[in-house]
């Protein structure tokens, strides 16, 4: 590989990754907190790759007579691999994880946390549902024993998993730590509802904790009792954390 | 480069469409994220590595770094412990030390020790085991054990020719005799500047240090992109494993015992987690004894399949074919003995 090709791959991902990093897009892939660093990493990158492409026309003439009987000026062919995330950022764009990745994935627990057995929050709207993240919920009905969410409206909001065992569906959120490698998907069985969107749709849903008592290692989700369902668009931060 | 971006172009619908099933999204998603979040540390190590191949003596870290292995394993280990570095940002330092004559056991150790026993993975643990601070110690204590048993391994066992990519590669990248390209290259950098600004005077001291920063560049790039066509690769067969072997076979297997340890030591090598995240996955794997989950996240940040890309590639494949599989079984030993002993 010649010294400008190698440089002009280093630019191309440097700014896809200062793009990435600027802008929401790279929420589908790490933590939003690692976005600014991403971009400078880009920022690096560019000024690597930008540094020899900059370089005057003559001094690159004379730098090939210079590297020649050498080996190579430093670029190994292996870089051309580099050409594979450049397309998968710039032309697939691949979305955030969603049902297929849910249904392949073993089934998760939130870590214990203490809110679990905290009290609730405030209704956004008095005497309305208490929102609650699917984390909260999971964490409050398996480790609290459900003892702070018994008889509560609730209102939840993920994405539609399709459920094997029928009659409702498994509403789905990831939690990562460092991207979506390590995604670990939540889920809360859905019961009650006639009809719901289909697989990957974002839903809003209203209902109560079904009361069921289980263990740590009982692999079957929490259960809602649903009361009501309304599409919502995709959250700009897909994940939880 | 043009060429390359009509072509892109002109394959953009093919590529889209060859990539709108949701199999095929998953793998995108999860290749893109692996590149994504290791890129940064990955910059950040040829960074240093470059620093290295430009600012310290050839030679100086042989005298610097003590002969004898059994010193100089644990002292790089526990250099490891208080330099923080993710795994991706290790190897090409490791690289970069082996090639400026450090001891290959101790470039090894501190490669193991850093990504595995740094404040930042320690306290991550903490935070994925609240309420087992004995799954954090065995953890450090296990993953100690494993970089200076692997160190002091290689000292014994290992032959100097089986490094020797590092070494050879210096020759071509940094420039060190005096007469090779990056050398030649840069004085004409030094030349090139003086004539733009013909005010400024082209003093020794000035030159020197023009060069030394032509040098380190010149190493990041190449580092950069050797360390990062292999970590595409590793990145690319862990998102094929993850999208394409079926967890279900996980969740029969799941219990206590040896069985339970090398399954999960297997699993590490298989997903390529980072190891600041590693805690939190092997915390999810309820089903699995203590033990094995402590396999888990001590042969995660020593040995998966997007490391022995890195390692092959920096290091070489005749390094890889041996050092992964030592690393593993000492890795799994090593977890094994420790939580014996400390987790119930």
């Amino acid at each position: 590989m010649n010294d400008e090709a190698h440089a002009g791959i280093l630019f191309a991902l440097g700014a896809l990754a200062v793009r990435l990093g600027l802008t929401d897009a790279h929420r589908a892939y790490i933590r939003p907190a690692m976005g600014p660093v991403l971009a400078l990493a880009g920022a690096v990158l560019m000024a690597l790759g930008g540094a020899v492409l900059l370089r005057p026309r003559r001094h690159a003439a004379h730098t090939a007579v210079a590297h020649h009987g050498h080996d190579h000026g430093g670029a190994s062919p292996i870089a051309w691999l580099l050409i594979a995330p450049l397309l998968a950022i710039a032309i697939v764009v691949p979305g955030p994880l969603g049902a297929f990745a849910a249904n392949r994935a073993a089934a998760t627990l939130p870590t214990p946390s203490r809110a679990d057995f905290g009290p609730l929050p405030a209704p956004t709207v008095p005497g309305g549902p208490v929102d609650l993240s699917l984390k909260d919920f999971v964490g409050r009905a398996v480790y609290g024993q459900g003892r702070t969410i018994r008889g509560v409206p609730v209102r939840l909001d993920g994405f539609v998993t399709p459920d094997a065992r029928g009659g409702g569906f498994l509403l789905t959120r990831f939690i990562v730590t460092c991207c979506a490698a390590d995604a670990r998907p939540l889920r809360v069985a859905v019961r009650g509802l006639d009809q719901w969107p289909g697989a990957d749709s974002w839903v809003e849903v209203t209902g109560t904790w079904h009361p069921e008592t289980r263990g740590a290692e009982d692999q079957r989700p929490a259960v809602l009792d649903a009361a009501e369902l309304r599409s919502i668009p995709a959250p700009a931060t897909p994940y939880l954390s | 480069m043009a060429a390359a971006g009509v072509a892109a172009l002109v394959l953009r619908p093919v590529i889209v469409r060859a990539f709108a099933g949701p199999a095929a999204q998953t793998w995108a998603t999860m290749f893109v994220s692996l590149t994504v979040q290791a890129l940064p540390f990955l910059v950040l190590g040829v960074l240093v590595s470059g620093a290295i191949a430009a600012f310290v003596p050839d030679g100086s870290l042989a005298r610097v770094i003590p002969r004898r292995p059994s010193v100089a394993v644990p002292a790089a280990t526990l250099a490891g412990v208080l330099i923080p570095g993710c795994e991706c940002s290790s190897v090409p330092v490791a690289g970069r030390l082996v090639a400026r004559g450090a001891p290959a056991p101790a470039a090894l150790a501190f490669m193991l020790a850093a990504p595995a026993l740094n404040p930042v993975v320690v306290v991550a643990t903490a935070v994925a085991f609240p309420g087992r601070p004995d799954i954090v110690v065995a953890r450090f204590v296990a993953s100690f054990l494993t970089a200076a048993a692997v160190g002091l391994g290689w000292a014994r066992f290992g032959r100097p020719q089986w490094t020797e990519r590092p070494a050879a590669e210096s020759r071509t990248a940094d420039g060190d005799p005096p007469s090779c390209d990056l050398t030649s290259g840069t004085g004409v950098a030094t030349t090139t500047r003086a004539q733009r600004s013909p005010t400024t005077r082209p003093n020794r001291p000035a030159g020197a240090t023009v060069r030394r920063l032509a040098v380190f560049t010149a190493t990041a790039r190449h580092d950069f992109g050797h360390a990062g066509g292999f970590l595409a690769l590793g990145a690319a067969t862990a998102a094929t494993l993850q999208v394409f072997v079926p967890r279900s076979l996980l969740d029969g297997l799941g219990g206590s015992g040896a069985g339970a340890i090398v399954t999960l030591g297997l699993l590490a090598v298989l997903l390529a987690v980072c190891s600041e995240a590693d805690a939190f996955v092997a915390a999810s794997l309820v089903q699995f004894s203590p033990t094995a989950r402590l396999a888990f996240m001590v042969v995660g940040p020593t040995v998966d399949v997007k490391l022995i890309a890195l390692q092959a590639g920096t290091f070489g494949r005749s390094f890889a074919v041996r050092f992964a599989p030592a690393t593993f079984l000492v890795a799994l030993a090593s977890a094994a003995l420790v939580g014996g002993l400390l987790l119930r």
